[in-house]
Parts: structure tokens; C-alpha cells; sequence
């Protein structure tokens, strides 16, 4: 598995339609598992679900806050709306124990936001 | 839309993910290979690595005395000034910018625990060697692999316990040791204390007898004396 991750864990391949999830992933604490999924699933949400005129949803997603050292990496730009769905839904469990630490919750524009999208009101 | 376990795959079923992938994707969330790059300008002058102002700076206070000092101390205006409630309705968070350093601070919201001041450098940015050179050894360290979602990160903080200075830099791959030359993520300011205090500072949130504060407790290790003598653990 590590060759077609490139080393890494658990991606999401919109060609494919398809979330892999290595085998590490579940040697881990469930809070982490739980995390990552939602993450994972964040990405298929901002795939599949373009707003009018071909504008993403992690092109627009609030940013401006220290959520995570992985969200403010914003990888490809896609990241930082992954991190904060899973903020969203799961709150310091996702910020203290899955990011050690390093992360903050959302502020309230940032959650309200997140919420319209994924309530629909956003597209 | 699949959701594939490796482990609950067959022979049959790898074999076309494999096809899948070779013939047809692109992945789109793949993994960082980036390393933050290395600083190539001159050694950095120590009050532009260390913030002095910030060991006055009113980790016990909330609202109008933050701001107020903030004003003061960095000659912002009230509106240079972001952040807000955090949405679980636990913390507070402002940030400001001076030049291409940003302040993001966080505290909670009952004022139970002292706030910590994060400073970050926007383009370029100090390095470790500057960081040690200007503060000395520190007392302590901790280095860990951290599993985000898509990578494993190592990340290196130098703990300075007196002074409620902490030091981060990480590599967004998964390595077997630190270089000096490595920049810098950022300095977190907190109230001075002993280091079994200092976690539930520098990590608010992280509540004492926790396991997620004891994983940081023991992490935390003498400073060798020597970047290349770390030890990273497995799991941060």
C-alpha cells in the first residue's frame, strides 16, 4: 500500500470515486479513525459538490484562523476545509486530541458557514 | 463512491485498484512532499526571533485589557484587531499582524488557565540554529511523528519552562532527525511555570491527569545538547 499512497496514509481520488484508508490508520485511537474519516469525507463533499461557475468549496471556505498546522498547510489548498469539517463536527476532540494540541476551534463565522454548506443553503 | 479498507480488501479487488489508479487518477489530495524551505538570509538579530514585549503581555486577562495592550504595545488600531468567540463557546481568539509577523492569541473563556500568544513569520523565518542562539539550550524538548490525515509529520519543540517559551518547527514528511538549519513554524508565549504546567498552557485545552496530557508529560525529554542526539517518538 505504501507505494500507491507516495508514503502517505489516506486520500481521496475523485477520478476514482474512491476514499482509501491504509491499514495504519487503524492501529490508531478511535477518536483518530473517526477524525480522518470525516476529514476524508470533507474532501468528497468539496469534490463532488462545485458551486455555480466551477468554484469549489475549498476556494471560498473561511480561512484567516489557526485551526491546525495541517489546515494553515492547506496542501494544494484543499486542506483547510477538510480540517474544518472535521472541526466542525467534532469539536476539541478533533483539536486537542487529534492535533496534539497545535489547533483551535473555529470561530463562529467559520462554523456558521460551514454549516450553511453543508446544509445545503451554500450551493 | 468506495470506502476501502486495505485490510478487508482480496487479491481481485487490489488488482483493480491498482489499474484504477495507474490508468485514471489524479490524485488531487496527495501528500505533501514540501518541506519548509531553509533559510538562505543572514542570522536573524534576537529581538526580531523573540518577542521581549510578550513576556508582559496579560496572560491572565480577557476582552478590553488584551486589546488595550495590544494597541499599546504594537500601535495597531481596535479594527487591525481579528477573531472573536470560538464557536464551541469555550475560547476567545484575536489576531494582529506587525510586518510580516502574525500574533494569533487563544484563551478560555472562563479565564481558568493563562493565554498563549502564537507568533508566526508570513514569508520567511527564523531558523532553529537562530532560535538556540538566541534563547540558549533549553531545559527540555519533545519530537514526535504526528498522523495527519494524508502525511506524517515530525515535529520538534524546545521547551523553555522559565522564561513559558516554546519553540516549533516540524517537516511535513516523516524523518529520522532535525537540522538547525530547519525554519522555524512558530513561538508560543504562555505564563511562565514548571512544565506540568505549562501543557495545559501551551496546549489549552489539554486538561492535567488526561491521557493526552500525560502523552505530552512524557514526551518531554533533557535537552542532549545536541539537535542531531533528539529522540522522536512515535506518537506525539
Amino acid at each position: 500500500m505504501p507505494d500507491l499512497l507516495h508514503g502517505g496514509l489516506h486520500h481521496t481520488f475523485p477520478d476514482a470515486n474512491l476514499v482509501v484508508f491504509a491499514d495504519s490508520l487503524f492501529t490508531g485511537a478511535a477518536e483518530y479513525v473517526r477524525g480522518t474519516a470525516v476529514h476524508e469525507l470533507a474532501h468528497v463533499i468539496d469534490y463532488f459538490n462545485p458551486f455555480e461557475g466551477g468554484i469549489y468549496i475549498h476556494q471560498v471556505v473561511p480561512t484567516g484562523t489557526h485551526i491546525s498546522d495541517y489546515a494553515v498547510q492547506n496542501n494544494l489548498h484543499l486542506e483547510y476545509w477538510a480540517e474544518a469539517t472535521a472541526i466542525w463536527v467534532y469539536g476539541e476532540r478533533y483539536t486537542q486530541h487529534i492535533r496534539g494540541g497545535n489547533a483551535n476551534a473555529l470561530t463562529t463565522n467559520q462554523s456558521n458557514w460551514i454549516e450553511r454548506v453543508l446544509t445545503g443553503w451554500g450551493w | 463512491m468506495g470506502v476501502v479498507s486495505m485490510r478487508h480488501l482480496r487479491h481481485s479487488s487490489l488488482m483493480l485498484l491498482v489499474a484504477m489508479l495507474l490508468t485514471s487518477c489524479v490524485p488531487l489530495s496527495t501528500p505533501p512532499q514540501t518541506v519548509l524551505p531553509v533559510a538562505t538570509q543572514p542570522q536573524w538579530d534576537c529581538p526580531e526571533v523573540i518577542d521581549a514585549r510578550l513576556a508582559t503581555f496579560p496572560f491572565g486577562g480577557i476582552g478590553d485589557a488584551v486589546t488595550t495592550w495590544i494597541q499599546d504595545q504594537y500601535g495597531v488600531t481596535v479594527t487591525e484587531i481579528k477573531g472573536g468567540l470560538s464557536a464551541n463557546g469555550t475560547g476567545y481568539y484575536q489576531y494582529w499582524w506587525v510586518g510580516q509577523q502574525r500574533y494569533d492569541v487563544t484563551w478560555r473563556i472562563d479565564a481558568k488557565e493563562s493565554a498563549v500568544v502564537r507568533v508566526r513569520w508570513e514569508s520567511h523565518a527564523p531558523t532553529l540554529a537562530d532560535t538556540l542562539r538566541c534563547l540558549g539550550d533549553p531545559p527540555l524538548y519533545r519530537s514526535h511523528y504526528a498522523l495527519n490525515p494524508e502525511a506524517i509529520w515530525t515535529y520538534l519543540d524546545l521547551w523553555y519552562p522559565e522564561r513559558g517559551i516554546m519553540v516549533t518547527a516540524f517537516v511535513t514528511h516523516k524523518t529520522s532527525g532535525m537540522t538547525t538549519d530547519q525554519v522555524v513554524a512558530y513561538v508560543s508565549y504562555v505564563r511562565p511555570g514548571q512544565p506540568e504546567d505549562l501543557i495545559p498552557r501551551f496546549f489549552l485545552g489539554v486538561v492535567p491527569g488526561e491521557d493526552r496530557y500525560v502523552e505530552i508529560l512524557q514526551g518531554l525529554k533533557p535537552w542532549p545538547g545536541d539537535i542531531t542526539k533528539i529522540t522522536i517518538d512515535e506518537r506525539g
